[in-house]
């Protein structure tokens, strides 16, 4: 075997070596950006559905089908705290007064994921078994206002001094890759239920 | 690793797709509902505007979708509206229903035309809504849980006061000139007393009454006496006292210029039947309406408290106690229910913190009134909103 036989020989393993890493190394960013697109989308999806549940039940906040039952919709918010609010709301417009229950729970309520942060959200309607979704939850802040768009400190005392609300969410993905977990974000600057304050 | 790209691009490309769709649904479906929310607050402001209008809105345009609205007697209650507004974007439609009621003098827990020399100072608290036509003249730090409107504002400008339900200036509610809606509605299914007074008592569902202070009372049902719950005094004073139960209203109606005319007398306690303080579905209730002054009697049942449940409203006087100035400390007004009048009238005078001759007085809201009124009661003449469904 000649000397040019054995400089190809160790420049074939060199390429080859080189183009495995580059391999591998597509490989493994490919799959980091699949999971992380897999991960993102899962998230913005519960959001949406998270936003959209609420945004739906909070503007119903007060309302009743028959008004009579329900004359002064001032005392709809029960409990207004930074990370629950319950109020009353003619749920299915039957004319019978409902109340609903948001709530969140301890980081413990979502040991099941390995994102040590996020929490369930429970909501709780009348007295039945709150419902948990697992959705990711990692904040669920609330802002309230009085009349005259001023922020009310905690505790409030009388939830019927609020006006409006804002309401942040930020969510997180279940695992993490290379440590880093996805998120989405989501804020209502000014939730206001109409019939809060139509009287 | 073309294989790889080939095999793990596809999923990407779903992913990145998905995604945009996930914002396109959420983007549509708060368009779409912000669509008919402004449809729906666009056809309360004409009405507000109108009490007439009935036209409603036919396909229009806006943002890149389309509303329509309808405006319709409600079916349940046809002294309601409904507004309905359907909205259309994408593929995406959502409907908005209001309902409105006439607005009636009665909602109010306070109003007045004049508010003359009276301040509203720390310790003073009033349930539901306020509204003067005049300036609201504060010191210190009253609280008012309902919604606050003044036509003139405030004075001064910048108070103490806690607005917990809000505070609008600029606004003018002005007072009926007439009775003509109750004078109406007593010709149509009520009693009218063409002339002279009326003394009546209240038995539960039966009305004692009389014409003078010293002849005996004939008596009958509310409903054989007056059918819709509507008695009218044309000309003259009407003196009421007892327990009712049902819905009535009483208005006293005078020559126009007179002060010995038009004026109702509380001659002892007037309450309900049924309590709605215990028991909040009570249907008992009592609008009690003056040309001239809503006047608590100066007689020996009223030198120890008097217990008034009713919505009250004086056109052109206001709501007092008689010899205010000279009889004795007579107890506490405990008044149950809203209080209208042209100028705030005077049940008692004070030294410091006490009394010195009258009443204190001791007023609550009754909530029944922002959504019902006493048969009759005057409006108004425009309308508000019941409820708003999403």
């Amino acid at each position: 075997m000649g000397s040019s036989s054995l400089l190809d020989i160790i420049g074939s393993l060199l390429l080859g070596g080189m183009v495995a890493l580059m391999v591998i190394n597509t490989n493994g960013n490919l799959t980091k950006i699949n999971y992380n697109y897999g991960s993102e989308m899962t998230v913005q999806s519960n959001l949406v559905t998270l936003a959209s549940m609420i945004e739906q039940d909070f503007r119903r906040i007060g309302y009743c089908s028959v008004p009579l039952k329900f004359p002064d919709p001032t005392k709809a918010l029960l409990l207004a705290t930074q990370h629950s609010i319950k109020f009353i709301a003619d749920y299915n417009a039957d004319g019978n007064l409902d109340t609903i229950y948001y709530y969140l729970g301890d980081t413990v309520s979502a040991r099941f994921t390995k994102n040590p942060n996020d929490m369930l959200l429970y909501k709780q309607t009348n007295s039945t078994k709150a419902v948990g979704y697992n959705l990711g939850v990692v904040n669920f802040n609330f802002t309230y206002f009085d009349a005259l768009a001023d922020s009310l400190a905690f505790p409030i005392a009388t939830p019927s001094s609020i006006y409006s609300f804002r309401l942040s969410i930020l969510l997180q993905s279940p695992n993490p890759y290379d440590s880093t977990y996805q998120y989405a974000y989501w804020r209502q600057l000014r939730l206001s239920a109409i019939n809060l304050r139509n009287r | 690793m073309c294989i790889i790209i080939v095999m793990v691009a596809p999923n990407l490309n779903h992913s990145a797709s998905f995604a945009y769709k996930n914002y396109l649904s959420y983007y549509s479906a708060e368009t779409v509902h912000d669509l008919a929310e402004s449809a729906a607050s666009m056809a309360a402001n004409a009405l507000f505007e109108d009490p007439t209008w009935r036209a409603g809105f036919a396909t229009k345009s806006l943002w890149g979708g389309t509303y329509n609205t309808t405006v319709k007697k409600y079916a349940a209650d046809t002294t309601k509206i409904m507004i309905t507004a359907i909205a259309t974007f994408q593929s995406a439609v959502e409907t908005v229903q209001v309902l409105l009621q006439p607005s009636s003098f009665s909602k109010f827990a306070y109003y007045s035309q004049i508010e003359g020399n009276i301040s509203w100072i720390s310790g003073d608290t009033v349930w539901g809504p306020f509204h003067t036509e005049d300036y609201m003249q504060i010191s210190g730090s009253p609280v008012f849980y309902g919604k606050v409107t003044t036509k003139k504002g405030t004075s001064p400008t910048k108070s103490s006061a806690k607005f917990y339900g809000g505070y609008q200036s600029g606004v003018s509610v002005p007072l009926p000139t007439g009775f003509s809606q109750v004078s109406t509605a007593a010709t149509a299914n009520g009693k009218v007393i063409s002339s002279g007074d009326l003394y009546i008592q209240f038995v539960k569902d039966s009305i004692y009454w009389k014409t003078s202070s010293s002849g005996s009372y004939t008596h009958a049902s509310l409903s054989t006496y007056a059918p819709n719950g509507v008695i009218y005094v044309a000309s003259g004073n009407i003196h009421v006292l007892g327990t009712l139960k049902g819905q009535v209203t009483i208005c006293a109606n005078g020559s126009s210029g007179s002060t010995t005319k038009g004026n109702v007398y509380l001659d002892d306690n007037v309450q309900y039947n049924t309590d709605p303080r215990t028991t909040p579905t009570s249907t008992d209730m009592l609008g009690i309406v003056a040309e001239n002054d809503i006047i608590v009697t100066d007689n020996t049942v009223n030198r120890a408290d008097i217990t008034i449940q009713a919505s009250m409203f004086s056109m052109t006087g206001g709501f007092t106690a008689e010899d205010y100035d000279t009889r004795p400390v007579s107890g506490t007004i405990y008044e149950y229910g809203g209080i209208c009048q042209y100028q705030r009238g005077a049940v008692g005078q004070f030294s410091g913190s006490k009394i010195t001759s009258g009443f204190y007085k001791n007023y609550t809201y009754d909530n029944r009134l922002l959504v019902s009124f006493p048969p009759a009661f005057p409006s108004t003449g425009l309308f508000e909103v019941l409820s708003w469904k999403e």
